[in-house]
């Protein structure tokens, strides 16, 4: 049961992957790419780490791909939407994966019980995760708030670049 | 928790589907499906409910009743998608003080010496923004 | 075997339960604002509609039902559909794991008074406001229209800055806990609100929901005066239904989440717990609308500069301070 429940969510993360890969339009792929990202989380919790899961949908669901959106939505290039002509397949793939990531959410809930005792034996409480964290990997911690220094500093570099070139604008 | 301690002998036979994990699992499946269906029913009715006339004056986009001019998305070059990266980079530091804040007990001052580096480098890369004028959204000053 | 089908029961009863009374609640929500708006502004409100206007959230279903459905020429249809859905559902879906009463012994079993308790029910609300952006973000997109889109970016920038100042907020209140299940945060609470015990990152938890629902002093994303209704400026019928119905859900999930994780949860003294979940909640509610009554819009730039150079820093401070008092107290 377990076997098969994480066959169908790897099967699903694949699947909108690809259509994400292969779409036209930019903000259809970021909602596939969305969709793929709670297929993964929805392995995460599978396999015993709730609290993974939730910084999975919270960091790449939530932050990084309205990231996306936004850059999608404030340079997408003015393309007037006129393939409206196969409406059938626009709809009948994300209904459908969506349709069989709840399945898989319901299935995996209703799980047969032998197996979610072999997966609580697994079962990653929040306090572990943070005790792991911040003991284990304490070096690893410090070195990305360093990362994220830079990060946020050189987005502001390169982006002032950009804005020095235009002329002020409405906002 | 408890929720958060079965051992495997507790879930044994039907036991196992009455642990209070589990069924706390169904409700919530439960749940989600039953909020997806009646948002999808409204939607659904509305259609149906609701008459349709079609005009090519109906499918232009509003602008205070005058003639739409020019495309919908220009490209405006506005500096708001940096603001979408620093929530990136302060939202990864949340999820790690987060992180942190659940265990901090066991963790005792060590790691609130090791959070504390954490929060104070990013505090650091906050006040860098301010004082270039990162966070300003207002005209610009000179 | 029984058992089984008794427990299947009472889920289904929770479920009807909970359903019932949160879209009831919102759709009297919505009377509630707009009498006591209007009572604000020395008016009656609607009054015509049944008692005391009491029908009147019945009318406007109906209405609403059966309004045409608008879809603008050059939208792109199928996210222009779902933009609403989703503005609705992620507020809808919060109510899975908020616990509203004492567990309850009936027949010899404890019926505990939430749908599920989940281990990381915290971080499962804040992941929830964080997709909301979605909803606006969509919707704003796939209109083609210009008001829309600016909308759309406008209430992006807000949600995603004050999710920062919301996230940093909680963190207080896990300490407290040491867990981000709900039920136990509501526990923690027995002796001591956090509100009292965390007054700062309560303000600051305020003020940042304050802005995640795009609410009055923070309603620049639909600020009529400029971009006519923002985000659902093309919407019409049930899907702009949606938007607004999504709203006051919104205002629900909001008090719930101020009552749960700083106002104590269902503790109080006298009353069944239940009840005094319920009061919390209303009188938060209460305070929201007062607050839409009193305070003018703010301006875009100041509310940008409000969410980053004040609430972020504070907030971060408020969790140094917080860690070392706790620890020191040991």
């Amino acid at each position: 049961m377990v076997t098969v429940l994480f066959y169908t969510l790897a099967a699903i993360t694949l699947a909108t992957t690809v259509l994400c890969l292969t779409r036209n339009n930019p903000v259809h792929a970021v909602l596939y790419l969305v969709q793929a990202l709670f297929a993964l989380a929805l392995l995460y919790f599978m396999l015993g780490a709730p609290l993974l899961a939730a910084w999975q949908v919270i960091l790449y669901a939530g932050a990084i791909m309205v990231l996306f959106l936004f850059v999608i939505m404030l340079f997408e290039p003015p393309v007037a939407d006129k393939r409206t002509s196969g409406r059938l397949t626009h709809w009948f793939f994300p209904v459908m994966l969506g349709g069989l990531l709840l399945a898989c959410g319901g299935a995996l809930i209703a799980m047969d019980p032998a197996a979610k005792a072999s997966l609580s034996s697994y079962w990653l409480t929040p306090r572990d995760y943070g005790r792991a964290l911040f003991e284990r990997y304490a070096l690893a911690v410090e070195i990305i708030s360093l990362i994220l220094l830079f990060a946020a500093v050189g987005a502001f570099h390169l982006g002032r670049r950009y804005r020095s070139t235009t002329k002020e604008d409405v906002s | 928790m408890a929720s958060e301690n079965i051992s495997t002998e507790q879930l044994a036979g039907l036991d196992a589907l009455m642990s209070p994990l589990g069924w706390d699992l169904v409700a919530f499946a439960l749940y989600v499906g039953l909020a997806c269906t009646i948002v999808g029913s409204l939607l659904l009715a509305a259609r149906f409910l609701g008459h349709r006339t079609r005009s090519p004056l109906k499918g232009q986009p509003y602008e205070c009743g005058v003639e739409p001019s020019g495309p919908a998305r220009p490209g405006y070059p506005v500096p708001f998608y940096l603001t979408a990266i620093f929530f990136v980079v302060f939202d990864v530091e949340v999820a790690f003080i987060a992180s942190w804040a659940v265990a901090y007990d066991l963790l005792g001052w060590q790691g609130l010496a090791q959070i504390a580096f954490f929060i104070i480098t990013l505090l650091i890369a906050l006040f860098y923004l301010w004082r270039r004028g990162a966070l300003d959204w207002g005209p610009q000053r000179r | 075997m029984n058992d089984v089908l008794l427990t299947i029961i009472l889920i289904v009863i929770k479920l009807g339960l909970v359903l019932g009374t949160v879209l009831s609640l919102a759709a009297y929500m919505v009377l509630a604002e707009r009498k006591v708006l209007a009572r604000m502004q020395m008016r009656h409100g609607p009054n015509r509609v049944g008692p005391f206007g009491l029908l009147q959230p019945l009318a406007d279903l109906i209405k609403l039902l059966c309004k045409e459905d608008l879809i603008p020429e050059r939208a792109d249809r199928w996210v222009f559909m779902l933009a609403p859905a989703i503005s609705v559902g992620t507020a809808l879906l919060a109510f899975a794991v908020i616990p509203f009463g004492a567990p309850l012994q009936i027949f010899g079993r404890t019926i505990e008074l939430v749908i599920c308790d989940l281990n990381i029910g915290l971080l499962y609300l804040f992941a929830l406001s964080s997709l909301a952006v979605y909803g606006v973000a969509l919707g704003g997109w796939a209109s083609q229209s210009k008001f829309a889109l600016l909308g759309g970016l406008r209430a992006m920038a807000q949600m995603i800055s004050y999710e920062l100042a919301l996230g940093l907020a909680i963190v207080p209140v896990v300490m407290a806990s040491k867990s981000f299940s709900l039920t136990a945060i509501v526990a923690s609470q027995q002796s001591l609100p956090n509100a009292l015990r965390h007054p700062l990152a309560f303000l600051i938890f305020v003020i940042a929901i304050m802005a995640e629902s795009k609410r009055t002093p923070f309603d620049m994303p639909e600020a009529e005066n400029e971009l006519v209704a923002g985000y659902h400026t093309e919407y019409s019928g049930m899907r702009f239904g949606m938007f607004f119905v999504g709203e006051y859900v919104n205002l629900i999930v909001l008090g719930s989440m101020l009552t749960v994780l700083f106002l104590g949860g269902w503790h109080g003294p006298f009353l069944p717990s239940v009840g005094w979940f319920l009061i919390k909640i209303l009188a938060v509610a209460f305070f929201f609308i007062w607050v839409r009554g009193t305070v003018p819009r703010l301006r875009y730039d100041q509310l940008m500069a409000f969410g980053w150079k004040i609430l972020v820093p504070l907030g971060l401070l408020n969790i140094l301070v917080t860690a070392v008092w706790l620890l020191w107290r040991g």
